[in-house]
């Protein structure tokens, strides 16, 4: 059955922003984050004809989203690393010291607990929908869940300071 | 259940997915263990902190959807594929500008109090007077406007009203209507309108989800433990039945 442009734009796009939000997050370049959500929208739109109306668009798009971004990353290991906004840049364009401190903390934390992290707090999913985002058992959902709640408090502690090295993974 | 428990089960504690029985085990442990009760508020705490902070990003997604609309194959033809996609283009924008703006902007003080009110007098059951039965759930809807069959119809099926109260929620009187289906409940909070008619929007405090919205003769909100989405499906069936 041919579905409509219509039924995307209703069932898909409005998603666009939070896709993007999450999309600067993992990678940490404005302009990686709009191609990844372009690609993940284009993706959803080839495979809209499997989409099961009715059941969650949002968690099948971060899906998706996922899923593209590990297989540019695997594309991309061999060339350069992405840019990463440094305290010091991004102190010029955003006054905001919690944000940047928030930032910061964040960016310590390793991908996997960063990424359980976001969907959960952020983008408001439950565990068992994560898990079915990153097909992982909702058990590892939530270990990495307490770890990253775990790590973020140490960072964003007064104790360790706003510009403590540690590197949690 | 003792503290490695309530160290392990704490996610889904936080996200709203532990069912009544769990849930209540779960809080009648923290109601006796000081450090475990600790622990939580702090993690619920760093949640809402996080929310806040990362959550107010409003990046633009016009480049995006401009992009991704035209590579979309298209089957009409051209003339009217340019009318349906600025009409579209207008809609979508308004959609997730409104859902953007709202999802980002502090939400306003009647869901959090909703939130609130449904934490303490139904997740956590503090002692409350509450009316039940048809006759004196009657007696208090009519106040607002309902009869009790409109007011337990607001539930889909498998769900009954269970009992009811008035609230004052953002310093308005509001009727608050607890339903069950035996295992789970949800509220409905019932008030006079603002004059305005305003569509279900949508949002989270901790646990709770909540859902607002103005039909131009009632104002009510849904309050949930669970997945968005549910609660917001609860709120458009009694949007359409109010």
């Amino acid at each position: 059955m041919k579905r409509s442009e219509g039924e995307f734009e209703r069932v898909a796009m409005p998603h666009t922003r939070s896709l993007l939000r999450f999309a600067l997050r993992l990678t940490h370049n404005a302009s990686s984050a709009e191609d990844l959500v372009q690609e993940t929208l284009l993706l959803a739109w080839r495979g809209f004809r499997q989409f099961e109306t009715g059941s969650n668009a949002r968690a099948w798009l971060f899906r998706i989203l996922i899923n593209a971004f590990h297989a540019q990353n695997r594309k991309a290991r061999s060339s350069l690393p992405a840019l990463v906004l440094t305290p010091e840049i991004r102190a010029v364009s955003d006054s905001s010291l919690e944000l940047l401190e928030v930032e910061q903390a964040l960016d310590r934390l390793g991908t996997d607990q960063r990424t359980v992290l976001l969907l959960a707090v952020v983008e408001g999913f439950t565990c068992r929908e994560i898990a079915d985002i990153l097909t992982v058992p909702m058990g590892t959902v939530m270990s990495r869940l307490s770890r990253a709640r775990e790590a973020m408090r140490e960072l964003l502690s007064p104790r360790s300071g706003r510009h403590g090295e540690k590197v949690v993974r | 259940m003792n503290c490695r428990d309530v160290r392990d089960l704490t996610p889904l504690y936080l996200s709203g997915e532990m069912n009544g029985e769990a849930r209540q085990r779960f809080a009648a442990h923290l109601a006796g263990c000081p450090v475990c009760g600790r622990e939580i508020e702090e993690q619920a705490l760093l949640d809402e902190r996080l929310a806040g902070v990362l959550s107010q990003e409003l990046p633009d997604t016009t480049r995006i959807e401009q992009f991704v609309r035209r590579q979309m194959p298209a089957s009409q033809s051209r003339r009217r594929r340019i009318a349906r996609g600025a009409v579209a283009a207008s809609v979508v924008a308004a959609i997730a500008g409104s859902y953007g703006l709202w999802r980002l902007a502090p939400a306003p003080r009647w869901y959090a109090d909703a939130a609130r009110d449904h934490l303490a007098e139904v997740v956590e059951r503090q002692p409350r007077h509450w009316r039940s039965g048809a006759a004196e759930i009657e007696s208090l809807a009519v106040q607002s406007g309902l009869s009790f069959a409109q007011a337990s119809g607001l539930a889909p099926a498998g769900y009954w009203l269970e009992r009811a109260k008035i609230c004052g929620i953002d310093g308005q009187r509001m009727l608050h209507l607890v339903f069950t289906n035996g295992t789970r409940e949800y509220s409905i909070y019932v008030g006079p309108h603002r004059g305005v008619h305003e569509g279900v929007r949508m949002a989270r405090r901790n646990a709770e989800q909540v859902a607002g919205f103005d039909t131009g003769r009632f104002r009510a909100l849904v309050v949930t433990v669970g997945p968005a989405a549910e609660c917001e499906e609860l709120a458009h069936l009694a949007a359409e039945r109010l």
